[in-house]
Formats: structure tokens, sequence, C-alpha cells
């Protein structure tokens, strides 16, 4: 089943002369449960086409439908709690609340849709992350990875249905970076939920179950990894 | 060098929004000095000329000056103008109800009292004369120029042994010309008659002329001091100097330092200081990242210091003229238009000195500003600087307070978060806090001022009402039956009644049982008077003083000047009680004490004398103001008693004075009508309106309001500006959050309630402090001024800090709007990429 699909997504920064055609006519879908990975030369569209997927940015052209739902048909409250409640996103710079602890950051989702909080299931998550003896403390007493540890469990902590991706590991080592990846994939598993992540990194990329490749703000090849 | 300067034009002009800020936060700031400045000076310009308008222009007079020392005077480089008087004597009347005095003038003088004709000219020789019309009118004198009448005059002088002596003779004057009347000369019935110089030296003996000397100081020399400087130079006893001390006073030549106004004067100053930091200091924090990147690639601390104050010393140069120019339109706007309805300040005075004094403080202000923020930018170190936000806490965890949890389940995680982005700068908050605290005092404390001047408490010590009927002369008293008819009369609300005798009513006195001050007065001012009765009587001395009989009404309204003791309506009423108003001769007296007068009689229809009587009263109470006077004093203390009583002592039935109030919206001109009609009765008697006067005072008080308000509004503006700044840079460095947050989902009402919290927090810390603060200060000003304006009162100014609470929220929260939008208008792609 089809959980995520553009049809025709454009997206043209600026107009005139200076216009930059960042996306053309992309057609994209992504099955439950699938893990894909979005490569690409800088500069190719990976993000834009991130963001238009998450309902971040508006497409100049073309639709996106989650669970056959056009999701830019959506008012912007509407579209706020459908994010908060569907979509987890995964930055690449951590963007943390600063003025909240570790954990007020993973539970700030929930506590924006007014939802009890699901202890076991954040314990779970602070311990699998290996943060859990940060949780206390303020963002700028975490160390980059802890920081981006606790951005991935913010992404998880509403257990969304997809969870976008734009280069979770990029300011990681290499080490950090491949145990942050085995938390994700064992999470999406357990969770049946589905991801759609960006990476330089081909190793990573490989162990998707399929690699889209961005050109010049066009799919030039889409392929599922034979493992 | 250059290349580092240049550094600072590329930030102003990059961040043109913030320099924006800046510039108009100074120029408010600077045009608000400037105002205030403006508005000082034109006020002052304005009572200056309304004294010289009253009183005359000059400086100050030296009595009995000879001829020598005129001359000398007329030459002086410091001194500008020199008028001559020389006094001829008293029109000596049997009647003794008014009092005329003929002096000679130069033309100079008349020219400097500023005295004008109304028809005619002014006297040369040949005993000619010019009279005031309402005197004319009073002795029945053709008012046609060329009418030719004989007057007695006289004159009273020391002789050479020391005695007081009396010169009179009489001479025929031919009438010149008619003068404007003076003001106030009716009511208090002294009239000023002018001849000429030449016209004296002819009709007074050698040994009697004397000339006074009236001058007016050179603009640029310190008037007190050359003042002192001639009295030295001439040689001049202290006796023979006047100075004229209501013009000084007004001048500021005074030596009293006022403390009221330079301690508002510096509260102002600390809000205009205290804004212009604020800027500053946003600024450089704003710019945290950017100054640790210079200083990463090896800019040094100095040259960052030196690229801060260029930048300050630029945004002055753009700002400070704009200031000025604004508070100098600002202030003319409100002169003008005030004009309309006051005649305090009709003019806009701009002296070099405000504008020196703004530019200055302005200059100083900023750089003050500077200074910190600049050695915090210099400091700032390189590794700090990159972190990847510029606004972080300090400490690594937050404390678990009760507060935040409080705060959580009143708002929610938002409302937290609103608390706490307040002290992610903390110094920048406390800045924005204190500035918007300042507003607050300051709005407390004027309108503590505002309020405080209770203008009917003001209006009560000076004027008695509407209308005052008054005989302060002579046996005649208005009756019984005249007061009725008053209070008859449609439209009247009130008639206070008061009986008087300002003669034949004697204090009797022992050396012993009176002060020493008063024995000095007594033996050395009073007993050397001509025809003053030295006589003692049973042993003891006697002097003249005044006795008032008040009604109930007037009675009751009088506790603001009691001193001592108490004011008990009742027993004054049948006990022979006494109130003493010590405000001009003080024997000493205390309460309970009982002092004996000797006290003359007369018929009350005839005026003829009965015969004398000694009656003892008792002090009950001791007043320190006149609250009714006749315009005229005795030479002893004044006596109230209560209006019974009165008429048992004195046996006299009339009144001598009728205060009287009108209700509001009736026909003035019939009931004056009347009034006069019962005035004039009495061929002294006096009517006076106080339509003018009252007008007067309440246009001066609705100009007060206004100056309060505009400022108050002034310095609302800069800390609503102060605020608006902090909030909307607080935000904008936090546009990648409000990114993030809106990424995961938080709703635009989430956001607005979030935001709208924080300024709502600045809004009611400030309240809280500006509240205690300025009720704090207020008191104080109170004590400051209660000596001076006695009419003030003090109470917990509830209104004003309500005011206040509901005024800063209210800001606070308006201060979100503009940012807001941004916010909202922002696309959260370009908002989480807004990295600078
Ligand atoms: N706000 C914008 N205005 C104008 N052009 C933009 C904007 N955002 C992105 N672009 C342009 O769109 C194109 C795609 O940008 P995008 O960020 O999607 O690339 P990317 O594949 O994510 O690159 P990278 O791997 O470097 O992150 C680029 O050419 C970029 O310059
Ligand atoms: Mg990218």
């Amino acid at each position: 089943m089809d959980i995520l699909k553009s049809e025709n997504l454009s997206k043209t920064y600026g107009s005139g002369e200076i216009s930059v055609e960042a996306l053309k006519n992309v057609d994209f879908t992504v099955k439950e449960g699938e893990f894909v990975a979005v490569v690409g030369a800088s500069g190719s569209g990976k993000s834009t086409l991130l963001h238009l997927l998450g309902g971040l940015d508006k497409p100049t052209n073309g639709k996106v439908l989650i669970n056959d739902r056009d999701i830019y048909t959506l008012k912007e409250k509407d579209l706020s709690i459908f994010r908060r409640r569907e979509i987890g996103f995964i930055f690449q710079f951590y963007n943390l609340v600063p003025v909240l602890t570790a954990k007020e950051n993973i539970t700030l989702p929930l506590l924006l849709d007014g939802r009890t909080i699901d202890k076991d299931y954040i314990d779970e998550l602070l311990s699998t992350l290996k943060i859990k003896d940060r949780k206390e403390h303020l963002p700028s007493a975490l160390s980059g990875g802890q920081q981006q540890r606790v951005a991935i469990a913010r992404a998880l902590a509403t257990k969304p249905s997809i969870i976008f991706a734009d280069e979770p590991t990029g300011n990681l080592d290499s080490k950090i970076s491949s145990e942050v990846l085995d938390l994700l994939r064992i999470s999406i598993k357990k969770y049946h939920q589905t991801l759609v992540m960006i990476t330089h990194d081909e190793e990573v990329a490989k162990t998707a179950d399929r690699i889209v490749t961005l050109e010049d703000g066009k799919i030039i090849s889409n392929e599922v990894v034979v493992k | 060098m250059r290349k580092y300067n240049g550094l600072t034009f590329k930030y102003l002009n990059k961040q043109r929004q913030r320099t924006a800020l800046t510039l108009l936060g100074i120029i408010l700031s600077v045009a608000l000095i400037t105002s205030i400045g403006i508005f000082g000076e034109s006020i002052k310009h304005g009572m200056v000329q309304q004294v010289l308008d009253l009183n005359g222009k000059y400086h100050g007079v030296f009595d009995n000056l000879d001829d020598k020392d005129i001359s000398i005077l007329k030459k002086h480089t410091k001194v500008k103008n020199v008028g001559i008087q020389t006094p001829l004597g008293g029109y000596n009347r049997d009647d003794s109800s008014l009092t005329i005095s003929i002096e000679g003038w130069d033309k100079n003088l008349i020219n400097m009292i500023g005295r004008s004709l109304v028809k005619g000219r002014w006297p040369k020789d040949n005993n000619e004369i010019v009279l005031e019309g309402w005197l004319l009118e009073q002795l029945n004198i053709e008012p046609t120029i060329g009418n030719k009448f004989t007057w007695k005059y006289d004159r009273t002088y020391l002789d050479e042994e020391g005695k007081w002596n009396n010169f009179e003779s009489e001479a025929e004057f031919t009438l010149v010309g008619i003068m404007k009347d003076s003001p106030g000369g009716k009511a208090t019935g002294s009239s000023l008659s002018l001849v000429s110089i030449n016209t004296v030296k002819k009709l007074l003996p050698k040994s009697l002329l004397n000339k006074n000397v009236f001058f007016w100081i050179n603009d640029d020399y310190k008037i007190k001091d050359t003042l002192n400087e001639l009295q030295n130079n001439l040689n001049i006893d202290d006796d023979n100097v006047r100075a004229n001390y209501q013009l000084l006073n007004t001048l500021g030549e005074n030596d009293k330092v006022n403390f009221p106004i330079i301690f508002l004067i510096i509260i102002v100053l600390i809000a205009t200081v205290g804004a212009i930091y604020n800027i500053f200091h946003i600024s450089v924090i704003e710019r945290i990242k950017e100054f640790g990147t210079l200083r990463s690639i090896g800019t040094t601390p100095k040259q960052i210091k030196k690229m801060l104050f260029t930048e300050g010393f630029f945004l002055s140069l753009i700002s400070i003229p704009i200031g000025i120019l604004v508070g100098f339109i600002f202030s003319r706007l409100l002169i003008s238009n005030l004009s309309i309805v006051n005649n305090v300040a009709n003019e806009v005075v701009v002296s070099f000195k405000v504008i020196i004094t703004s530019s200055i403080v302005g200059l100083l202000a900023v750089f003050i500003s500077i200074y910190n923020p600049a050695r915090l930018a210099s400091k700032v170190s390189p590794i700090e600087a990159m972190g990847n936000d510029s606004a972080v806490l300090k400490e690594g965890t937050t404390k678990k307070r009760k507060w935040h949890s409080l705060l959580n389940s009143l708002f929610g995680i938002t409302g937290k978060m609103a608390y706490q982005n307040l002290w992610r700068n903390k110094k920048r908050s406390v800045v924005t806090i204190f500035s918007m605290t300042l507003g607050c005092i300051l709005f407390i404390v004027f309108s503590f001022i505002n309020s405080s001047a209770d203008f009917d408490n003001i209006l009560d010590d000076y004027l008695h009402g509407d209308y005052t009927i008054m005989v302060n002369r002579g046996m005649e008293k208005y009756s019984l039956k005249d007061l009725e008819n008053i209070n008859n009369m449609e439209g009247i609300k009130e008639v206070k009644a008061i009986k008087f005798r300002g003669f034949g009513f004697n204090l009797m006195f022992n050396e012993g049982k009176v002060n020493s001050d008063f024995l000095k007065y007594y033996k050395e001012e009073i007993l050397k008077l001509p025809h003053y009765n030295q006589e003692k009587k049973n042993g003891q001395y006697l002097l003249e003083s005044d006795v008032f009989g008040y009604d109930d009404k007037t009675l009751s309204k009088i506790d603001k000047y009691l001193e001592k003791g108490n004011i008990d309506i009742k027993r004054m009423k049948e006990k022979p009680l006494a109130l003493l108003i010590n405000s001009r001769v003080d024997p000493g007296y205390r309460v309970g004490d009982k002092i004996k007068f000797n006290v003359s009689l007369f018929d009350n229809d005839e005026g003829e004398y009965i015969g004398d009587k000694e009656v003892k009263l008792e002090i009950g109470g001791i007043l320190n103001f006149y609250p009714v006077n006749m315009g005229t004093y005795s030479m002893g203390p004044g006596i109230v008693l209560h209006e019974d009583m009165f008429k048992d002592i004195l046996e006299i039935n009339g009144y001598s004075r009728f205060d009287i109030s009108i209700e509001p919206k009736v026909k003035r001109e019939k009931i004056e009508n009347k009034l006069e009609g019962i005035t004039n009765k009495i061929p002294r008697g006096t009517f006076i309106d106080y339509e003018k006067e009252k007008k007067l005072l309440q246009k001066q008080k609705r100009q007060i309001n206004i100056m309060v308000i505009s400022l108050i509004i002034v310095i609302g503006l800069i800390g609503f500006f102060n605020i608006v700044n902090t909030i909307t840079t607080n935000l904008i460095i936090r546009t990648r959050e409000f990114g993030m947050l809106r990424a995961i989902g938080i709703t635009n009402k989430q956001l607005k309630k979030m935001v709208r919290l924080e300024g709502m927090f600045y809004g009611i810390i400030s309240a809280f402090w500006g509240s205690i603060l300025g009720t704090i200060l207020s008191y104080i000003l109170y004590l400051l001024f209660k000596q001076e304006a006695t009419y003030m009162k003090w109470s917990t100014p509830l209104i004003s800090i309500i005011g206040v609470c509901v005024g800063t929220i209210i800001v606070g929260v308006l201060a979100t709007l503009i940012p807001l939008k941004r916010i909202y208008s922002m696309n959260i792609v370009e908002s989480i990429r807004n990295v600078e």
C-alpha cells in the first residue's frame, strides 16, 4: 500500500531571471514500512523534495498525498496538527529548543498536542538512544551527537507513521552515526514506520530498501536495493 | 584601519531594521530631553515676563542715593537702565480709607515699571500730576485734563535726633494725564499719583528730598553678584537695598536648590540613558556571533571596541540633530496649541543651552551605553560565539523550581517556554524590564504629582469663591439683612460671612510672657513709629491686632492651617476661646495660654466711641496662615473668634466680608448686578469678581495636565519602543527555532500564545517592580514637596498601579504583534535555513 505519493511535484524558487527550478515534475511513491534513501549531488533538490513531502513548504505545482490525502488542501492549523501526529522530522542541524531539557524537547510534540505521555515508551526511547542520564540537561550541555539523538527521539516520540530525515548523521562521527542509524532502523521495524532519508553516504544508502537519485530536480534513478 | 571602519558602515547598512530602531530610540530620547528643556525655558520665560509686567523691569532698588552715586550707576558698564523715584508724600485726607502716595518719577522709571496713560500726557514741571482712573472716580474729581485741585500732603521722617517727625504742606496740582489702574489698587485702597521730579524738588524742603534708584543689570552679568558688587562699590547700607526678589526667584537667581525638580530631571535622564543603553546592548548581543567570527580571524578586542564606538558616533551624528528638531517641533506644537488656553508660556524659547545640553546628554548616553556592550563584544571568545545559538543558557540544567511547575500547570508547556525564554538572555531582559519599570515609575510619580495638586484646595487658599464683597476700613459694616438678601438670591451656592475689626483691639502683654524676637520687634520697630500709642495700659504694653469672627462653615474648613491645638467650634461659640494666627507676627504664645486684650467699643449705628473694656481669651489653636484676610494687616497677630463670640466681645452686629460661591451655569451678570448693588450701600465697599483669576488658575491646571500627560506619553513611547525592540530581536533571533517548532507541529495559535505570554510576562514583572518603586518614590517626593505645597496629600496610588499593570501588559502583548506577523508570514523551510 502506498503511504506517500507525489504527483507532478514542482518547486521553483524566485521568479524571472533568477528563478531556480529546484524540483521538476517529480512523481514519487513510498510504500508503508519502506525505507527509502534519497541521494544526489549537492543542490540537486533533495532537501526541497523532503520539505515538500513533509508539508513544510508549498509546492509550485503538483500534489503530495499521504494516506491518499492531499496535504496541501489542509488548513494551516490542521496541517500543523497532522504534522505533529503523523510525521517526524530529523534535521541535519539538531534544532532543539534551548530553554527546554532533553526530555522536555523529546516530549514537546506530545505536550503541544495535549496528549498524555507514554512514560514507558519515552524511557525506552531514552535508553535505546543512550541519553537517559542526560535527560535533565539543556541542549547547550549536550554534545552534537547527543543533541542529534535527542532530535531523533523527538521525531519518534509521537510514533509517527512517516519519518523524514535530512542527513541526520551528517554531523556525527562514523561510530555514532552507525549507532544512530541502527536505532532508526530498529524503531521503524518495531513500530512499522516509514522512513525517507537523505544521505550522502553510499554505505548508508545501501542499507535502505530503495535508493532514489536526484539530479537537477529530477529523479534519474529509482532502484530497489538487492540485499 | 580604514577597512574595519568600512565594516561599521556595512553593518549599519546590512542591519537596516536594527539601525532604524537604534536611530529611532536615540531620536526619541533626545527629543524628550530637548522638549523638557524647551518647555522649562519657555515657561520660565513666560513667568519672568509676567513678573516683569506685574512688578516692572528692574533687578533692584538702592534707596537714598546722592547725585554722585546716581551718575556712577548711570555710567556703570554693568548697569543697563536706571530709573529715579523721589517720593513727595501722602495725600492727607480726613478720611483714612485710601492710601494715596505722590511720587516724582523720571521717564526711565515710568518705562521700567511699565505704567501707561489712558489719556493726556506725563507730568512736566509746574505741579502737573497724573492720577489713576479709579482714584478720580473715588475722589469725585472730573476726569478732564487741565483740572486743578489743591491737595494737602504729608511726609513722616526721622530727624537728626532719631525722632519721628511729620512734614505737612499743601499745593495746587494740575491734572495732565490719567494712568491705567494698577492691578489690585482698588481692592487694597492704595493708589499712586505721579508728578515730575522737579515738582517734588520744589514742594519739599531740601533735607527731605531723597532719590531711590531702580536699576536693571546688563544681561551679560550675574544679577546677584553684580548687585552685591554695586552695593559694595557705592558703600550702601543693607537697609537701603531692595532686590526684586520675585523676579530673582523666577529667574532662578536664588540660592535655593530645587530638589524636587532636580529629582524629576534625574529620573527622566535615567529613563533616557536606560533606553539608549538597552538599544545598544541588544544590538551588540545580536551580533555576538559576528564578533566571534571577527575575533577568530584575528580582530583585536581594541579594534572591535573602536568599531562599536565609531558606530555609536555616526548614529549620534544622525539622530541627535533629528532628535533636537523633533523635540523642538513637539514642544512648539504643544506650546502654541496651549497658548490658546494659557498665557504662562506664550513664546517658544530655544536657548543654546538647551540644544547643547540635549546633545551632550544624548552623546554621553550613547557612549555610556556602548561602553559595556563594547567591552562585552571585545571579550567574546571565538568558540563561545560560534556555538549553535547565540542566546544559550549558561547553566547546563534547569533548576526545578516550584514556580516553573506552577506556570506549567497554568499555561501549559507554551507558558513555561515563554517564561524560560524571558531569561534566555538575562541581561537583555533585565535591561528591558528596567526600562519598562522606569516607565511605570515615571507614570506613577507624575500622575501622583498631577493628582496631588488638588485644584480645589489651591483655589480655596487664594480665592474664596466666585465673588467677594468687602469693606476693610471705617466703621460701616454690612448687615445681617444684606447677608440674608444674598442668601436668598437665585443661583447662590454658599455665602461665608466674616466679621472683622482691624483697630481698637489691642493685645496687652508683659515683657516676660512673650519671646525675645517679638519683644525686639515691638521695641525697635513699633514703638518708634510716629503717632504710635506708646501709653502702657495697667502696666502692660499694647499692640494693635486684627480680630476676625468666622462662621461655622469657615471654621470647619481651616483645619489645614492648624499648627497646634484644635478647632472646637462648639466651645468657641460659647467660650472666649480664640485661634491665634502667627504667620506674620509671633509673640510665642502656646495653646492654653490666656491672653488679655484691650477692646475699644463703638456705637453700632453712629460709630461713636463708647469706651474701653478688657477681655481675656484662651488660645485654643494656632494657625500658620490667614484663612481669610482683609487686605490690610495690623502690627500685631491675628485673632480668630467664632462669630457669636465676636459679637459678644466687640459688640459689632455687622459683617465686613462676604465670600460668595455661585451654582455652576447661572447667569453671572444678573447676580453681579445685585451684588454690586449691595456692595455700593457702603461707599468704601469693594466688589471683587474672581472669574478671571479662576479661569487663569484653571488654564494653568489644564496646562500642567497637558504637560504631564505629554511627558508620560513620550516616556511611555520610549518604554514601548524599548520593549518592541527587545521582543522583536528576541523573536527574530529565534526564527530558526520557530521554524523547527512549526515543523514539529506547533499551531499558529500555540505559537501566538507562547509569544504573547512572553510579552505579558515582561509587562507583569515590570508592573510589579514599577508599582513598588513608583509608590515609594512618590512618597519620597511627597516628603520633599510637603513643606512647599501644604495642600499635597499622599495615599497609595492604587489607580495608577492598576493603570500601570493594565498598560504594561497591553504594551507587552502589543509589542509582539509585528514580530509575530513576521513569523507567520515566514516560510518554515526559510526559517529553518535562517542560520545567520
Ligand atoms: N529559498 C531558496 N531560494 C532560492 N533558491 C533555493 C532556495 N532553497 C534552495 N534553493 C535552490 O534549490 C536548489 C535545490 O536545493 P536543495 O536545498 O534542495 O538541495 P540539496 O539537494 O538538499 O543540496 P545539499 O545536498 O547541499 O543539501 C539549489 O540549487 C538551491 O540553490
Ligand atoms: Mg540539503
